[in-house]
């Protein structure tokens, strides 16, 4: 049955391999935290699903393969072996040809000898571990008894099958008579009786609470674990007498002292055939001899599962969640805080006491509540620099440079969004350092360097930002080479001067490059200036120290989060709005030579400059007077420089970006919203928009004219 | 007890009776069956039953029984004829196995 | 009238095969990717039986068993959960959420079927 259905073969290929690419990420992981046990986890979910999924598919090499590896990490996971470096590095290998067998699978092909020949090696490495481990204990299940040698069997060639159904069963989803029909179809139900005395009157009855119980007489060929089988499912929760066609006497004997409540029962097991009159009588007659050991033999053997894995690790403590969700969440929050805020407000003016204390603590727990919220969203860097152990593994062995990574400050937090996008950037900067950077070892020995090259990917807070270094040890930047091939490429004129940094920067520049020679890694695609776009596409900014012969950092800062901007607050009669404070150029007093109640979009001559700018009292049609001194926020966008007149600067805060709903979107000038502490709202301004609007309604006027009235508003 | 005398009163049962709607179904039986008259239980409208289905009709039946009066189970639907033939319970409730008293009709 | 089951997992390749053996036996079948889509395909649908599987991103299948028994259109509604030859804990966490029955995987199609067949015959 292996390949019948295309569709879902392909879904599988593409399933192993991104479980794959997870498994290997693990255990990269677990060379820096070898103890984790949610990474153990991780590593052996990828093997069990994968083995899960091609046993469905009949893929019995791969499923043989991954069951090894399987069982090993087993081990690993319950402490019964370490994962050791040489493990580990067995398991990558492990990882790898599975990775081969997924790829000749989704060519068609077969594994050849050679696949076969790596792979069985693999398999002897890992079994290895396997027999170093303790045996695996015994779960040899207690077969029933065989029959008594020389005791009395019945004479019914069917099955006999008691069922007590315990009270819970209904409960479970579980219907007698559903088993019943399963039954049915593994043979032949040739004679039921069912119990129903324990059944109460309907005034006493619990309605979900099962009293039922069947006695059968069963006719079947099937083997005994397929009719044991049938009640596979309610096991724990009733009472099951199986007895096999032809069975001792004695068997039966037992079943009716376990069923003594039942009276009757020698009449139903006449009845029902399963023994004869004369059975019947036999069971009185033969008085139990010895009996009782056997019994107490028999409770003993009763099993005792439930002790076995009890003390694994408790549930580990991580839950995954939908980003999305969290956005949700925090949206929800700040939707909390302004009907909090409102509540607080009718409090206040009934004032009752109690209701504004109970108001205020609720405002209170809102706030804290925003604030785990919005942690919510963020995850340590660690596990993304930790893909780069495979990456400078392997990029070293293959341009034959010996390098170490050293990875620092991995527990450094910052939003998922920034993580997952930082990926790409730093892989091109770390080849790059591997490529360009670090020397051969002969030209660093020469150096007096030590022949080993270190990377260094380091992370950590500052003020508000996240810092991410990639550092090498190489050769540095060759500045005059640097200048060279600006001025080659027309970026820079010849005779512009430049400082060290905005010469290192050039590197960013599209289509450089200073590489003497275009290696296959890092030479080719992509450039420089493609990794500051993505990083300022990120609300980044990337920058480069490097000393010759010493080596070369990049580092690159990052916002904590994007939901989150660093704004800078104005008021304008009683609304407040936010600024990105990185677009804030400056402040001024507006100058109160101009006529505020005659002009409402103007040009200011700031410091010999042309400024435009705008009134936010006209573009939000705000209806409260001005007040006697105004002042300007200077803001520059896409080096543009506008100026907007407000009614007060209110100072910097940190501003939860939410998006707008449809009453505001229709609203020039305006980005997104915040909530204030308050739980006032307040709109974050849309910088580009608005100088954008500004610098089209100059192009008409004649620039410097500070008497040109143009209509602000919309 | 003057058994021909007495008129049964019928009480439809419909729709599901399983373990899903059986404590619904206890209740308004229970409403329904109060009084000393004896009780037809009309399945024909039963579309789905289960055992614990199957409990409150026996549970029913005993009830009735214990405050002397007949309950019969009519016209089962296609559903409840197929638990009962499953079960070889027409046998069991036509005979009266539940009812010690053995007062039932047919 | 078939029966429907909702099959929880998130191996799609998985879902695929099950859902391909379980339409051929007569059943409908519906497929949800985690515990938190699960919740979702459970609107109210008349759903006989629940196959989940136990390790899944979003929501694990321990969780959505419980959540599912909170509801009361599917209080009843049995789970087979799918397990580990190792899973002992698991499978004892998942009958203790309500879920009774099992299947370890690996499994062949027709294992499943005689797992389903002892809940619910098509």
């Amino acid at each position: 049955m292996s390949t019948e259905h295309d569709d879902p073969l392909q879904t599988f290929i593409a399933e192993s391999r991104e479980l794959l690419l997870q498994m290997e990420e693990a255990l990269l992981d677990m060379e820096s935290r070898p103890n984790d046990p949610e990474t153990i986890n991780a590593i052996f979910r990828a093997a069990h699903t994968i083995k899960g999924s091609a046993g469905l598919f009949g893929l019995d090499h791969i499923v043989a393969f991954t069951h090894v590896a399987e069982s090993v990490l087993d081990r690993v996971r319950n402490n019964e072996i370490a994962l050791d470096p040489g493990l580990g590095a067995l398991l990558l290998q492990a990882g790898d040809h599975l990775g081969q067998l997924i790829e000749l699978l989704a060519a068609q092909g077969s594994p050849d000898a050679t696949v076969k020949a790596g792979g069985q090696a693999l398999l002897e490495q890992l079994e290895a571990y396997l027999a170093t481990a303790h045996a695996s204990p015994a779960t040899v299940r207690a077969e029933v008894p065989a029959a008594h040698t020389g005791q009395c069997t019945v004479d019914s060639p069917r099955w006999h099958i008691s069922l007590r159904f315990g009270p819970d069963v209904l409960r479970h989803g579980m219907d007698p008579a559903s088993i019943l029909r399963y039954l049915a179809t593994l043979g032949e139900i040739s004679a039921i009786r069912s119990i129903t005395d324990a059944t109460p009157m309907l005034a006493e009855i619990d309605p979900e609470a099962c009293y039922l119980g069947f006695e059968i007489a069963f006719a079947s060929d099937r083997a005994a674990t397929d009719i044991d089988g049938a009640f596979e499912f309610i096991r724990d929760d009733c009472l099951i007498h199986l007895l096999a066609p032809h069975a001792p006497l004695d068997d039966y004997r037992r079943m009716l002292e376990a069923l003594d409540k039942d009276v009757g029962m020698r009449d139903i097991l006449l009845a029902l055939g399963s023994l004869s009159a004369a059975e019947v009588a036999a069971l009185d007659a033969e008085a139990p001899t010895s009996e009782a050991a056997v019994e107490a033999e028999a409770g003993g053997s009763e099993p005792a599962e439930n002790s076995a894995k009890e003390t694994r690790t408790a549930e580990n403590s991580l839950i995954r969640v939908d980003a999305g969700k969290l956005d949700q969440l925090i949206n929800l929050v700040g939707e909390l805080i302004i009907a909090g805020a409102g509540a607080s407000m009718v409090a206040r003016n009934s004032k009752l006491p109690a209701l504004i204390e109970a108001t205020t603590l609720v405002s209170r727990l809102v706030e804290d509540v925003r604030d785990s919220a919005l942690t919510l969203r963020m995850v340590q860097i660690g596990a993304t620099f930790n893909r780069f152990r495979r990456v400078v593994r392997d990029v070293a062995k293959e341009i034959g440079k010996d390098i170490a990574l050293d990875i620092r400050g991995g527990d450094t937090e910052l939003d998922k969004t920034v993580v997952e996008k930082i990926g790409d950037p730093l892989t091109h900067i770390v080849r790059n350092s591997m490529d360009h950077g670090i020397e051969p070892a002969e030209v660093r020995l020469a150096r007096g360097k030590p022949a080993t090259g270190q990377l260094r990917l380091n992370a950590f807070h500052e003020s508000g930002s996240i810092v991410i270094e990639v550092s090498d040890d190489g050769g540095g930047l060759n500045k005059e080479r640097i200048l060279r091939k600006a001025i080659e490429r027309g970026l820079i004129g010849e005779s512009q001067v430049l400082s060290d940094k905005e010469i290192f920067n050039l590197v960013f520049e599209p289509g450089f490059s200073t590489a003497e020679q275009v290696s296959k890694l890092s030479g080719r695609g992509v450039g420089m200036d493609v990794v500051k776009r993505n990083i300022m596409a990120l609300r980044g900014t990337v920058d480069i120290e490097s000393v010759e012969g010493v080596g070369t950092t990049v580092r690159i800062r990052l916002p904590l989060t994007l939901a989150i901007i660093d704004g800078f607050m104005v008021g304008v009669g009683n609304a407040a709005y936010v600024l990105p404070l990185d677009m804030v150029l400056e402040c001024i007093e507006l100058p109160n030579n101009l006529d505020p109640r005659h002009d409402s979009a103007n040009y200011l001559n700031l410091r010999g400059g042309v400024l435009p700018f705008i009134r936010l009292r006209e573009q939000f049609e705000i209806d409260a007077p001005p007040p006697v001194r105004e002042n300007i926020v200077v803001v520059q966008y896409a080096g543009q420089r506008a100026g907007l007149v407000v009614d007060r600067l209110m100072g910097e805060f940190q501003t939860v970006i939410k998006p707008l709903g449809k009453v505001f979107s229709q609203i020039r000038g305006i980005g997104g919203s915040t909530i204030l502490g308050s739980g006032e709202v307040a709109l974050i301004l849309d910088i580009p928009g608005l100088v954008r609007q500004v610098t089209r309604q100059s192009q008409p006027a004649a620039a410097g004219s500070t008497e040109t009235c143009t209509t602000g508003s919309t | 007890m003057n058994e021909s005398a007495r008129s049964s009163r019928d009480i439809t049962v419909s729709g599901e009776l399983t373990i899903y709607t059986a404590s619904e179904w206890r209740d308004r039986l229970i409403g329904e069956m109060a009084g000393t008259d004896d009780l037809r239980l009309q399945l024909a409208e039963v579309a789905e039953i289960d055992s614990a289905g199957l409990q409150l009709l026996l549970a029913a039946k005993r009830q009735a029984s214990g405050e002397g009066r007949q309950l019969e189970l009519a016209n089962p639907s296609a559903a409840v004829r197929g638990l009962f033939d499953l079960l070889r319970l027409d046998a069991q409730l036509t005979t009266d196995a539940l009812d010690q008293e053995s007062e039932s009709g047919q | 009238m078939a029966k429907t089951i909702l099959i929880v997992d998130d191996s799609a390749s998985l879902r695929q095969v099950v859902s391909i053996a379980l339409k051929g036996a007569g059943y409908d079948v519906i497929e949800a990717c985690d515990g938190v889509d699960g919740l979702k395909k459970l609107d109210g649908r008349k759903i006989h039986l629940i196959i989940s599987d136990v390790n899944m991103p979003n929501m694990d299948g321990i969780t959505f068993v419980k959540e599912s028994k909170q509801l009361p259109a599917y209080k009843f509604t049995p789970v087979i959960m799918l397990t580990t030859e190792a899973g002992d804990a698991k499978k004892q966490a998942g009958q203790a959420a309500g879920a009774k029955a099992w299947v370890v995987k690996p499994f062949q199609p027709a294992q499943m079927l005689t797992a389903v067949g002892k809940l619910i015959l098509p």
